[in-house]
């Protein structure tokens, strides 16, 4: 036990101190890629990261709910030019909108044309049906409603009127997009959309952050002014308290003790009751700075949930594809792959949006201090954008890297991945064979690639954002060192009329001018660092998308036709045509098999191990289609039908049984969820599965572990062949499914399913063919027909009989072969 | 290891699934802080990493403090402001040096010099200014999904420095280095377990969860190390030095220090009740995982069954359903954080509320000036990062403990190895059954009663109708289960007390189920002896029937197979597998049914071929074929667990009314009868 003991901690220190302190570790060129590798640019990475956009897209239009009407009427928001126009010409009235007198009609006229370019948008929009044009008015409506509401508005009117009237100018606009009118036969309908979850999301975090800065805004000044230095109140908070001769113009002088004290109180109230104002939009939309402290769960439940559905379309749409991909694709696949794409790949959708919206509004704000430090000083905004030059060369060097290392690094982690379940697949053998340390050493050597790719990426973003820094902050020491000399030279700023009309009084270069150009320039530099992480991450993004991608692009080798027909019962005959298939032409696994099956007969396919018979029965279930030939059932190519109705109506027990991890009664139900209980009770029956069914703890209802691992072969053998009989369909395919079983009780599952095909007890009379593959002559002899496979051609067909009759056949061989086996072994018996 | 060597007649118990009692039963406290004191434990093996990581840490930390304001100050006061340097106040004595090296020089000069200094930090820690946009952090997160299994990759690759430039790019590198190798550990060491686990166990593992537990459960184990062992040696450390500072600068003003200090005990006292709905929610949503993946995996690795039923839309929807799930349960996740934020966030806020209303007062009143009212908010702002951190410390264990104590229970679930540790000599005599029964822990009866001999030099065959027990005995040989009653001897050594390496390198086991690795079909023959020469895998390849079609694959015995391989038919797989097994050499073979895909001209050759090799062998096969069973120089014959007759075929078909010579009359009989 202590050499036991000694080994495991030999071998913990071993492990421990496998990977290095801070160096690069192997990747091994087998798993990796070299820069030149990478196909990608930034078209590319763009498109990837848009073509998320169909699993986006249902959270952000939602669905049409139609109020009233018919789904045929055609909903149009062609009504809403005529409101818009209506609200822009009355409004003005209604609301006594005046330009104020300083700043000029200039404004005005402004605010008319943004009008005026609002209405023309809801116009094209509900004219047009090109994409393109509905884009490009989309984006002018974006750029004119934000520059209108903003800009325009606050300042050409005084008040809140303009902001007002604007405001309800674009809502209008908005409406069209949330509502639609349809006039059909039967009188107008309109029709809503809902579940649009993302734009619910977004405007929830807009509200939130309204509420958040109109609470500091107030707060702030009432404990600055007010409250610590006694000054009179806002007018407006002066009023909303009632008490409207303490308002700041109205009262003179300070405020007494008393009334500092009231405020204070007021002050409190206000501080815990905003805070519950805004606790359900903040339940919703963002999960507090304490979200956090779950594990690895920072993010608001709402986006979550929006986010998850996307994941969820997507994480479908992968498995339905890989499910319609043929078995010539899995023959190469790891399972341990789709499990990883599942998860880790197809989640990076999620990120799509956040992290588009996320680099447009970061460069959007390095595009703002750019201007806003050219007004200062032209030198300024040169050295700002000069700040792009460092970090592109970064960027240039550093995106084929990322992209590349991103790639190997998704592998590493998908290969350790199947490692696991490969070893856990076959952890019999390993033990069996005694393999357990070299599947360590496997595992071990996969964890250690996975790591150091892992490392390398990592370390390549961590160096990027260091070295953009860098480069950013070399290029703002410029600028630094030139306000602080310009600030201790007092030197005038350049464009002080413009600076003036911002709001902001710099004409000399001072102590306060100093900071805030200062705080720009950093702040312009940060963005620049920031995009350029969200642009790195986004490549790691782009290449998990694209490894969905690849999944999704792939052409499933057996597909439904345009007008492909159900197949739903066998009428008269299956003909197999001059059928051939390879999976490498040099090598032929069937060479032209003919061959045609009536209803109500049973065939019976021997041949030796690897002649094709498995595969001929793959091809009648569409598993592949075949490369020569054709697959007729009733005279219809099988090509013609749709592949799900194939594989539905027909029946098969597989040579490997597998089960699933679920109840013995869902396993039997897996493909036939409406069974009866009767149908159940009879498909039992044939399999010859009651003994064991009562011996189960739980009988039916007994849940099987992984693979139905823990009942014997025999048991699994009976349970796949009534999982198949209960579907009740008219063509059969046992592929040896018995083998596993003795001969006595082969015997019997077999001459019940004679009975059964024949229509037998319950004499449905359904014409059924079944097809048999089996080695065991005792099963073959009950047969109608007999096909012998060899090399994947026919080379006997008949019945047993005729089959015998032939000299020196190959069929009559294979029997003579098993029955001389079998007349040594009766033999010492039948003394 | 004591309790490993206790022997008793329930070892089998140790089979009892540990599913149940993860998601249903609850984790006492102690449970909790027992298996996250083991994880912490872990350290031990890092610890240079470690000390390191802190060391560093610490120093980052105190940089953008220490460091940067110096300079931008000496810039603001004696440059844009024009303020002569000497005598100059305020500044920290290290910085006098540079201050008497300045003074006398003109603005521009100090700036210039400024400007140099500037780059040197720059490009060491990464900053200039004490400001958030003039200064760099390192890290390097990517953007993840919303389930546990996505946010996992992060946390297995965490780091981050409080610096940039040089400085930080170490310290981030040596961080991750540190992380990478806790999990890189645990990972190993689970993964060896489970490998470990006897048959029995395995059997009732599903692999998706043990897939889930190697790759998303055990990073919980390093976050969590990190979280307490770090945190909350940087937070105390934060909390004295603020505390320090708070107390020197407001001496006259004790109230406040303890309310900023009442923040920890508050936050512990008020997350405390949640402690248990996290844990649970942590559980379900890993279970919910786990299922998820199982699912996956099943019907990835099954799809040749999934295709061939038309299952793809069940198999989707089943999919469908179970992802679903788990992402529901992450949300469940999600909204207790979410609650458990908000209720703190509010209770935290009523304490700010409640420091400004004492600091107002005390200004209203004159006590204070308004100017210390931002001074104090802003030390009381920065206790509040450690106060938070240790506070939260036992409800973060929580959303931890869920996946440390998936891995534990893995961990402790007893491996085979540990039941005996005799080093089994090179067999010479035989195997021999002394009355062995097996029950299973759901107390069905497996076997009962069953003694016999079997030498080396033999071909024993057991035989009996489906379902009578002859796989379940076979086992007991290599020890894949433990008999719970009677003693199974190899040489007259009890398999219980010799070490199981020594025991499974003299025995080979061929199964019924073939399972090839993603190999070469040369590596999958050589699996059990690594170092066969290519003429000996030729030549059990032959024997097995195998060596024709692989001839004729174009890559030949270099083909590559993958695990769901549809290359070759399961015929030829089977044979590659006997083929396996033969080449292992071992005393003791064990065939289970080797020929039910063997056409009866192989058959016949390799059954000769063993004769051959049963020389200085004993092999055991499972059969149904009479033809393989006759040739056998035993049979062994069981029916319903329970061990009827021995004796050689002849021998059993002499006896009249034999239970042996009735089931070979009824098998022969119903072949005649077709």
């Amino acid at each position: 036990m202590d050499s036991l003991l000694e080994e495991e901690r030999a071998n913990d220190a071993r492990v421990a101190a496998t990977l290095p302190w801070l160096r690069e570790g192997r990747i091994g060129a087998d798993r990796d890629l070299s820069v030149g590798d990478d196909e990608g640019g930034l078209w590319m990475v763009l498109s990837l990261l848009l073509r998320s956009w169909p699993y986006i897209k249902p959270q952000l239009l939602g669905e049409w709910k139609t109020f009233g009407g018919h789904n045929d009427a055609t909903f149009t928001y062609g009504y809403l030019p005529i409101l818009i126009t209506a609200i822009a010409v009355f409004g003005v009235y209604a609301l006594d909108v005046t330009p104020s007198v300083s700043e000029g009609v200039f404004y005005l006229y402004t605010l008319y044309a943004c009008m005026a370019v609002m209405v023309l948008w809801t116009c094209a929009l509900s004219l047009t049906t090109n994409a393109k044009h509905q884009i490009a008015a989309t984006v002018l409506f974006v750029f004119v409603g934000t520059y209108g509401n903003l800009v325009v508005a606050p300042v050409s009117v005084p008040g809140y009127q303009g902001s007002l009237l604007f405001f309800v100018i674009t809502l209008a606009c908005i409406l069209g997009w949330m509502t639609q009118m349809g006039v059909s036969s039967d009188g107008a309908h309109f029709r809503v959309r809902k579940s649009t979850h993302l734009v619910y999301y977004f405007v929830l975090i807009w509200l939130e952050k309204v509420i958040y800065l109109a609470s500091l805004l107030v707060l702030a000044d009432l404990l600055n002014q007010t409250i610590l230095l006694g000054e009179p109140i806002m007018p407006f908070v002066a009023e909303l308290i009632g008490s409207p001769e303490l308002a700041r113009g109205v009262a003179d002088g300070t405020l007494s003790i008393e009334q500092r004290y009231e405020m204070l109180w007021l002050y409190a109230y206000l501080f815990v009751g905003l805070w519950a104002v805004a606790l359900p939009f903040r339940i919703l939309s963002n999960s507090g700075e304490y979200g956090w402290i779950m594990d690895g769960t920072a993010g608001a439940w709402y986006q979550v949930w929006i986010m998850q559905r996307i994941n969820q379309d997507l994480r479908l749409a992968l498995v339905e594809r890989w499910h319609q991909l043929s078995l010539r694709y899995h023959s190469e696949h790891r399972v341990g792959d789709s499990i990883f794409r599942i998860y880790q790949d197809s989640a990076q959708v999620t990120a799509v949006v956040g992290k588009l919206l996320d680099i447009a509004s970061t460069l959007f704000g390095y595009v703002t201090s750019a201007y806003l430090l050219s007004l200062f000083s032209p030198i300024l905004g040169v050295v700002c954008i000069a700040i792009l030059i460092p970090t592109l060369a970064v960027g240039y060097w550093a995106m084929p890297r990322m992209r590349t290392w991103a790639l190997v690094s998704r592998a590493a982690t998908s290969d350790m991945t199947s490692r696991v379940q490969e070893s856990m697949n076959s952890i019999q053998v390993i033990k069996a064979y005694g393999a357990e340390e070299r599947t360590q050493q496997k595992f071990e050597d996969d964890s250690v690639v996975l790591f150091n790719t892992a490392f390398r990426l990592r370390s390549l973003i961590a160096l990027v954002g260091i070295v953009v820094f860098i480069g950013a902050a070399l290029v703002i020491m410029i600028g630094e060192y030139s306000i602080a000399l310009w600030a201790f030279n007092q030197e005038e700023t350049f464009a002080q009329q413009l600076i003036a009309l911002a709001g902001l009084s710099f004409v000399l270069w001072n102590l306060a001018a100093y900071t805030w150009t200062r705080g720009e320039l950093e702040g312009a530099g940060m963005s620049i660092r920031w995009s350029m992480f969200q642009w790195l991450t986004a490549q790691d993004i782009a290449m998990g998308l694209k490894r969905v991608f690849d999944i999704l692009d792939m052409e499933p080798d057996v597909t439904d036709k345009p007008n492909a027909v159900k197949f739903e019962n066998l009428e008269s005959e299956i003909s197999f045509q001059d059928v051939r298939f390879f999976y490498e032409p040099s090598r032929p696994v069937l060479d032209g098999v003919s061959y045609t099956a009536q209803g109500r007969s049973i065939t019976a396919i021997v041949g030796p191990t690897g002649s094709g018979k498995s595969t001929l029965m793959g091809l009648l279930l569409r598993l592949y289609d075949p490369n020569g030939g054709s697959i007729r059932i009733d005279g219809v190519d099988l090509r013609d039908y749709e592949v799900a109705s194939i594989r539905s109506n027909i029946a098969v027990a597989l040579q490997e049984n597998v089960l699933f991890g679920m109840s013995v009664l869902d396993n039997i139900r897996f493909v036939a969820p409406q069974a009866t209980d009767a149908e159940i009770a009879e498909a039992i029956r044939i399999a010859c599965m009651d003994d064991f069914v009562d011996d189960l703890p739980e009988g039916l209802n007994t849940v099987l572990g992984d693979r139905g691992g823990d009942i014997s072969t025999g048991q699994r053998q009976r349970l796949s062949i009534a999982r198949a009989l209960v579907r009740d369909t008219s063509i059969v395919i046992l592929d040896e499914p018995t083998a596993a079983l003795d001969a006595a009780t082969e015997h019997e599952v077999l001459s019940n399913l004679t009975q059964w095909s024949r229509g037998g007890a319950d004499a449905r009379g359904k014409n059924r063919a079944v097809f048999l593959i089996t080695h065991r002559i005792s099963t073959i002899r009950q047969v109608d027909n007999i096909i012998y496979l060899d090399e994947g051609r026919i080379l006997e067909s008949g019945s047993h009989d005729e089959l015998m009759a032939i000299e020196s056949g190959r069929y009559r061989r294979f029997v003579e072969a098993e029955s001389s086996l079998y007349a040594n072994a009766t033999q010492p018996g039948s003394v | 290891m004591e309790n490993t060597t206790q022997e008793s007649p329930d070892r089998f118990d140790e089979s009892s699934s540990p599913k149940a009692n993860e998601t249903e039963s609850e984790m006492s406290f102690v449970e909790t802080l027992d298996v996250c004191s083991r994880g912490l434990f872990m350290i031990r093996h890092f610890l240079g990493r470690f000390a390191s990581k802190q060391v560093l840490n610490y120093i980052s930390l105190a940089v953008p403090v220490t460091v940067l304001p110096w300079p931008i100050k000496i810039l603001i006061d004696h440059v844009v402001l024009a303020t002569p340097i000497a005598g100059a106040t305020g500044y920290p004595p290290v910085m006098q040096p540079l201050l008497d090296y300045l003074s006398g020089s003109s603005p521009p000069e100090i700036l210039a010099v400024i400007v140099t200094i500037w780059i040197v930090t720059v490009l060491l820690v990464g900053g200039y200014a004490p400001g958030d946009n003039a200064r760099d952090e390192t890290e390097a997160y990517l953007a993840q999904g919303h389930d546990i299994a996505t946010r996992v990759e992060n946390r297995l690759h965490s780091a981050h420095s409080y610096v940039g430039g040089l400085y930080g790019y170490i310290e981030f590198r040596i961080h991750m280095r540190l992380t990478q190798a806790a999990n890189h550990f645990i990972r190993s060491k689970l993964f060896r377990h489970i490998k470990s686990l006897p048959m029995s166990v395995l059997n009732e593992r599903r692999i998706g969860d043990s897939v889930y537990r190697v790759m998303y459960d055990t990073p919980s184990i390093t976050s969590m190390c990190y979280d307490i062992a770090a945190r909350t040696f940087m937070a105390t450390a934060v909390l004295f030095v603020g505390l320090a500072t708070f107390i020197s600068a407001y001496p006259n003003n004790p109230d406040l220090v303890w309310l900023a200090v009442l923040v920890y005990p508050v936050f512990l006292l008020l997350s405390v009740p949640f402690a248990n709905a996290t844990r649970k929610r942590g559980q379900a949503s890993r279970v919910a995982g786990a299922t998820t993946t199982s699912t996956v995996e099943e019907g990835m690795d099954n799809i040749l069954a999934v295709q061939s039923l038309g299952g793809n839309q069940n198999e989707k929807s089943r999919f469908g359903t179970d992802s679903e799930e788990s992402f529901k349960k992450f949300r469940g996740v999600i909204w207790i954080g979410t609650v458990v934020g908000q209720f703190i966030g509010g209770s935290y806020t009523i304490i700010v509320a409640m420091v400004i209303f004492y600091t107002s007062a005390q200004i209203i009143e004159g006590t204070m000036t308004p100017g210390d009212y931002g001074a104090l908010l802003y030390y009381f702002k920065w206790l509040r990062g450690p106060t938070r951190a240790m506070g939260l410390t036992w409800i973060e264990l929580q959303s931890h403990a869920a996946g440390i104590r998936r891995v534990f229970s893995v961990l402790d679930l007893p491996s085979e190895k540990e039941m005996g540790n005799v080093q089994l000599p090179s067999v010479e005599r035989g195997v021999s059954f002394e009355s062995v029964g097996l029950v299973y822990p759901d107390g069905r009866r497996a076997l009962s009663e069953i003694s016999f001999k079997a030498d080396v030099g033999q071909i024993v065959a057991i035989v009996g109708p489906t379902g009578a027990g002859k796989t379940t005995l076979a086992s007991l040989i290599p020890r894949y289960l433990v008999a719970t009653e009677g003693r199974v001897l190899v040489d007259g050594h009890d398999v219980r007390d010799v070490s199981l390496e020594s025991l499974r390198r003299q025995v080979t086991y061929v199964f019924q189920e073939t399972k090839l690795m993603s190999d070469s079909i040369a590596d999958n023959i050589r699996f059990g002896n690594p170092g066969a020469e290519f003429s000996e895998v030729e030549r059990v390849a032959r024997i097995a029937g195998a060596h024709e079609f692989i001839d004729q694959l174009p890559d030949g015995y270099d083909t590559k197979l993958g695990t769901t391989s549809s290359k070759i038919s399961v015929g030829q797989k089977q044979r590659i597998a006997i083929a396996r097994g033969l080449l292992r050499e071992s005393r003791i073979l064990i065939l289970d049914e080797p020929t039910s895909a063997l056409d009866p001209e192989t058959e016949n050759y390799l059954v000769g071929a063993l004769h051959e090799a049963a020389r200085d062998q004993l092999v055991v096969v499972i059969a149904h074929r009479l033809s393989t069973i006759a040739q056998a120089d035993n049979i062994v014959f069981l029916e319903d667990g329970r061990f009827l007759e021995s004796g050689s075929h002849a021998d059993l078909m002499a006896i009249e009314d034999g239970n042996y010579r009735r089931f070979v009359d009824l098998q022969t009989r119903a072949v005649r009868s077709a």
